[in-house]
C-alpha cells in the first residue's frame, strides 16, 4: 500500500475511525483500524461490534493494499504532530509509515485477514435530512438518556417516525427531552411510508448518535439514514456509521408531558442560566438543590440555594410571570443546566402546574409563543 | 438428525479450524433456521457476525455441512435480535407493565434527585417481587391472603402482620409485594423495607455519631414499615428497646407493621417479653414447604416466565428430589435452562438427571456415615461412643443416643432396623420412637434444636 493524502482529511478519518474503538479482550484486532488503498480512496475502518464506521478519504494511490494498526496510537500520534500540507503512507512488511512535513513514524500493524468486516446498507436510503439540522436536535436530546446500563431501553435516543416528520426523544426518568424534525418533500425514500406503517419507532443507542454527530461538519452534506435488520446506517459525507438498534419497548413517555398549565414564564435565558450557575456554587452537596421561587404578581424571580457546609445565595432575574400564586421548586441543578444549555433561542418559557409535577421548558422564538418543536422537562425535587 | 444437531456437528467441526475468541465472537447465539434449496439459512445476532460468516467463515461451514447435506452451496444469514435473549418474549410484558407504572409518569412524578432517592426508604425493594407472580398452594394461603389484605387496607386490618417460615419459601417475596403494590397504587407513600440486620447496623451508625434521635425520627416518617427477618434482633437489647419506641408509635398512629421471621414469636429466644407480646397482637401467618403440586406450578410458571419447554415429567423429577426451598428450586431450573442454552440439548429426563445429579446428591449424604454421626454425637455430649452402644438406660446417655438414631434417620436416611442395629442390636421400634420423640423435641424445644445444629455442623465440617 502506497499514496498521499491531505493530512487534514487524513486525520479526520482516522479520529472519526478511533472514537468507536473500544476495549475488547477476546477479540484484539478490534483495538485496531483497518486502512485499504483501493482505486482512487482510502478507506478506514473502525468497530467494537455494536457500532462500526467506515471513511471514505480523498488520495492519491499508489499502490493498493491494506494494513490494520493500533487506533489508539496513530490516533495520539496524528493529534500530536502540527499539520502539515500533505501525508505519505506506506506499509512495508505490516508496518505502516507516515511521513509528514520532517515527521516520521512507523507503527506496527497487524495482520488485517482477521478483521470485521462492516455491513453495508443493502437498500436505498429510508429518508434524508440535513446534517446540521439533524445535528442540532439531536445534541439537545443525547443528555437526558441514560447512562446507567439497568434499563437497557433507556440508554437509546428514542426515533418516532411520522408521515413527514420524525421526533427525537431521550429521558432518563428524571428528566425528559424531546425534538422534532420535520422532511421536505423529496426527504423521504420510496420505502418510508411503508417501513413507518410496520416500525412506528426505533431506539438507537444514544452512544451511536454521538459519534455521528460528532462527525458532523459545517460544510457536511445531506444525511441518508438506512435501516435494515436490526441496524441502523447514518451516512455523512463519506462516513458510513453502522450500529445494532436496542431491541425493547420504548416508555410511552408523551404521557408524561402535561396538556395545560396553570402557570408559566417567560425569562431571559443567559441571565437565568447565569444565575443557577451561581446558585450551583452553593447547594447542597448531595442534593444539589437549586430552588427557583416564582410569583404571580411580581415580574421578578428569585433563584436560592443553600448549604450547611458552603453558605448561601440568593438572586434575582426579571421575567414575564403569569403564574398563579407563589410557587417554590426545587430542581437539581445539573437537570436545570443541562435543560437551558441545550436551548438557543433568547427566551424561554417554563410551564408548570405545582411544586411537584413534571416542569416543561420551551423555547420562545416569537414574542409569548412558545415553540412546540423541542422541549425539556425536568422533575422537581420532592421536599 | 434435526437442524440443532446438525448445527452442533458443524460448530464441533469448525471450532478446530479456528481460534477460539473468534469462535465465541463470531457464532455465539447463532443456529440454523431452515435448509433452502441450495443454502443454509443460519440466524446471527447482528450484522456483524452475518458480514463474518457470510464472507469469511461460509467456507469452514459448508465445508462441515457437507457431511449431512451435501447439496448446500451457500451460507444465508438473517439478524435475528431474538437471539439475543431468548427471555425477551416474556421479558417485554413484563417490562410493559412495568413501564406504564414506573416510567410513564409514576416514575419521573416519584423520581427525586437520584442521590436522595438512595437515601430514602426504597432501598432493596425489588420489582420482580409481585403478587402477580407469587405462586399460591395450601402452605402460603394465609399469609397471602393477608398481605394482599394489608395491600388494600394498609394499617386497618392485621397490625402488626407477622409472617414467618424456613428460608426460600417466599417470605421476602410477600413483604416487598405488598411494598410495591402499595407503592403502586399511590406512589407517594413512604415505605421503609429494611432487614433487621441493616435496622440494627444503621442503628449502631447513627449512635456512634450521636444521631439516635434522627435515626428513630427517620423510621417514625413512613406510612409503611416492613422489618424483614426480625429474628435478628434478638438478643441485641438496645436495637430491641429503639425498635420497640419506634413500633408503638407508628401502630398508635395506624401505619402498617410488617415483620417476618424464621421462627414463631414465641420461639425466638432473648427476645423482650413487651415485643413478643406486641408481635403476637396482631395477625400471624406462617409459610410452610409448598407440596408436591405447588412446587410443580412455581416450576412451570417460572418455566414459562423463562420461555423455556420442558416436559412435565422433568419437573415433576425436579420437583419430588428438591423438597425444601423454593430458591433451590429455582436454582435447579435456571442451572438446567442454562446448560441446555449452553449445548444445545433438549433437557429430557434422562439429561436433567445427570445434570442436577450433584446437586440432589451433593453436601448432605457424602461422606457421612453411622461412625462420623456416632463419633459427632459422643463428642458434642461428651461420652464415650461405646456408651452409645452399651445397654446403659441412664438419662445423660439416653438422649444423645435418641439424638444419635435420630441424626441417622434424618441425614443418612438409614432404615430404621438398620439403626438399632448399629446402636447395640437395638429394636426397629426403639428407633423409631427416639426419632419422633426428638422430631417432636425439636418443635417445641429450641435449645434441641440448637444442640442438633450444632452437631450436623460439626459432623460436616469433618468431612
Amino acid at each position: 500500500m502506497k499514496l498521499q493524502a491531505l493530512s487534514e482529511n487524513f486525520k479526520k478519518g482516522i479520529l472519526i475511525a478511533e472514537k468507536v474503538i473500544g476495549k475488547n479482550l477476546t477479540l484484539p484486532i478490534l483495538s485496531n483500524i483497518l486502512l485499504e488503498a483501493e482505486k482512487s480512496k482510502l478507506k478506514v475502518s473502525a468497530t467494537n461490534l455494536e457500532i462500526g464506521v467506515v471513511c471514505f478519504l480523498r488520495a492519491k494511490i499508489e499502490k493498493e493494499g491494506k494494513v490494520a494498526v493500533p487506533g489508539r496510537i496513530i490516533g495520539s500520534y496524528l493529534n500530536n504532530i502540527s499539520e502539515g500540507a500533505k501525508m505519505g503512507v506506506e506499509t512495508k512488511n505490516q508496518t505502516l509509515y507516515l511521513t509528514s512535513e520532517g515527521n516520521r513514524a512507523a507503527i506496527k500493524g497487524v495482520d488485517a485477514k482477521d478483521f470485521p468486516i462492516i455491513p453495508k446498507p443493502q437498500s436505498e436510503p429510508l429518508f434524508e435530512v440535513e446534517s446540521a439540522v439533524f445535528q442540532k436536535n439531536a445534541a439537545k436530546v443525547i443528555g437526558s438518556a441514560a447512562v446507567s446500563e439497568t434499563r437497557q431501553e433507556l440508554t437509546g435516543v428514542y426515533f418516532g417516525f411520522e408521515r413527514d416528520s420524525f421526533v427525537l426523544a431521550a429521558t432518563d426518568s428524571f428528566r425528559l427531552a424531546e425534538a422534532n424534525i420535520k422532511m421536505g418533500k423529496g426527504d423521504t425514500g420510496t420505502g418510508y411510508q411503508k417501513f413507518i406503517a410496520k416500525n412506528p419507532s426505533i431506539i438507537v443507542p444514544a452512544r451511536t448518535l454521538q459519534e455521528v454527530i460528532r462527525s458532523i461538519g459545517d460544510e457536511s452534506s445531506k444525511m441518508k439514514i438506512y435501516i435494515g435488520e436490526s441496524q441502523i446506517f447514518f451516512e455523512v459525507d463519506d462516513t458510513i456509521f453502522v450500529s445494532r438498534l436496542i431491541d425493547g419497548k420504548y416508555p410511552e413517555y408523551k404521557q408524561v408531558i402535561p396538556k395545560d398549565f396553570s402557570s408559566g414564564v417567560f425569562v431571559n435565558r443567559e441571565s437565568l442560566a447565569k444565575a443557577v450557575r451561581t446558585a450551583s456554587i452553593f447547594s447542597d452537596s448531595k442534593s444539589r438543590e437549586v430552588k427557583l421561587l416564582i410569583k404571580g404578581d411580581s415580574n421578578k424571580m428569585k433563584i436560592e440555594s443553600q448549604s450547611v457546609e458552603t453558605g448561601e445565595n440568593t438572586a434575582e432575574v426579571s421575567c414575564q410571570s403569569q403564574a398563579k400564586g407563589e410557587s417554590s421548586i426545587a430542581f437539581n441543578n445539573r437537570y436545570l443546566i443541562d435543560a437551558l444549555s441545550s436551548f438557543s433561542s433568547e427566551t424561554i418559557y417554563i410551564g408548570f402546574n405545582d411544586s411537584f409535577g413534571p416542569v416543561v421548558f420551551r423555547e420562545v422564538l416569537e414574542k409569548d409563543k412558545p415553540e412546540d418543536n423541542h422541549l425539556h422537562i425536568v422533575m422537581p425535587i420532592r421536599s | 438428525m434435526n437442524n440443532n444437531e446438525i448445527w452442533q456437528a458443524v460448530l464441533g467441526e469448525v471450532e478446530l479450524d479456528v481460534s477460539p475468541a473468534s469462535f465465541t465472537t463470531w457464532f455465539r447465539n447463532t443456529s440454523i433456521i431452515e435448509f433452502e434449496n441450495d443454502s443454509v439459512v443460519v440466524s446471527v445476532p447482528n450484522g456483524f457476525a452475518k458480514e463474518w460468516l457470510e464472507n469469511k467463515y461460509n467456507q469452514f461451514i459448508l465445508k462441515a455441512i457437507k457431511n449431512f447435506r451435501d447439496n448446500i452451496r451457500k451460507v444465508r444469514c438473517i439478524v435475528s435480535a431474538k437471539n439475543i435473549s431468548k427471555a425477551s418474549k416474556v421479558s417485554e410484558k413484563e417490562i410493559d407493565s412495568v413501564l406504564s407504572r414506573e416510567v410513564g409518569l409514576v416514575d419521573l412524578r416519584s423520581a427525586e434527585a437520584p442521590d436522595q432517592r438512595s437515601e430514602g426508604g426504597h432501598i432493596g425493594l425489588n420489582h420482580r417481587y409481585a403478587f402477580e407472580n407469587f405462586i399460591v398452594g395450601s402452605n402460603n394461603e394465609l399469609a397471602h391472603a393477608a398481605c394482599l389484605a394489608v395491600s388494600k387496607n394498609s394499617g386497618r386490618v392485621y397490625n402488626p402482620l407477622f409472617i414467618y417460615g424456613g428460608v426460600g419459601l417466599g417470605k421476602t417475596h410477600l413483604l416487598q409485594s405488598v411494598a410495591n403494590s402499595i407503592l403502586a397504587q399511590d406512589p407517594k407513600k413512604k415505605i421503609i423495607y429494611s432487614t433487621a440486620e441493616f435496622f440494627t447496623n444503621r442503628y449502631i451508625d447513627m449512635v456512634k455519631n450521636q444521631q439516635a434521635r434522627e435515626f428513630k425520627a427517620s423510621y417514625l416518617d413512613t406510612d409503611l414499615l416492613i422489618i424483614d427477618d426480625i429474628q435478628f434482633i434478638a438478643g441485641k437489647e438496645k436495637t430491641q428497646e429503639e425498635f420497640f419506641h419506634i413500633f408503638n408509635t407508628l401502630y398508635q398512629l395506624n401505619k402498617q407493621i410488617i415483620l417476618s421471621s424464621d421462627r414463631p414469636p414465641k420461639a425466638i429466644a432473648t427476645l423482650e417479653d413487651r415485643l413478643r407480646s406486641r408481635f403476637e397482637g396482631g395477625m400471624i401467618a406462617d409459610v410452610t414447604r409448598p407440596d408436591l403440586e405447588t412446587r410443580i406450578a412455581i416450576l412451570q410458571y417460572k418455566a414459562a416466565q423463562k420461555d423455556f419447554e420442558i416436559e412435565n415429567e422433568v419437573l415433576h423429577y425436579i420437583a419430588s428430589n428438591i423438597q425444601n426451598n423454593i430458591r433451590e428450586l429455582e436454582g435447579a431450573l435456571s442451572r438446567i435452562i442454562v446448560t441446555c442454552e449452553l449445548k444445545n440439548a433438549e433437557p429430557t429426563l434422562s439429561y436433567v438427571k445427570k445434570t442436577l445429579s450433584d446437586i440432589i446428591h451433593s453436601g448432605r449424604k457424602k461422606g457421612i456415615g453411622f461412625k462420623q454421626v456416632i463419633e459427632a454425637v459422643s463428642d458434642f455430649y461428651d461420652i464415650n461412643s461405646q456408651e452409645l452402644v452399651n445397654r446403659s438406660r441412664r438419662k445423660d446417655i439416653v438422649k444423645p443416643r435418641q439424638v444419635a438414631m435420630f441424626l441417622m434417620r434424618e441425614e443418612l436416611r438409614a432404615s430404621f432396623p438398620g439403626i438399632g442395629e448399629q446402636l447395640g442390636g437395638r429394636d426397629h421400634s426403639t428407633a423409631m420412637h427416639a426419632y419422633e420423640k426428638i422430631s417432636r423435641g425439636i418443635e417445641q424445644d429450641e435449645v434441641l434444636e440448637q444442640e442438633l445444629n450444632n452437631i450436623k455442623s460439626k459432623m460436616y465440617s469433618n468431612i
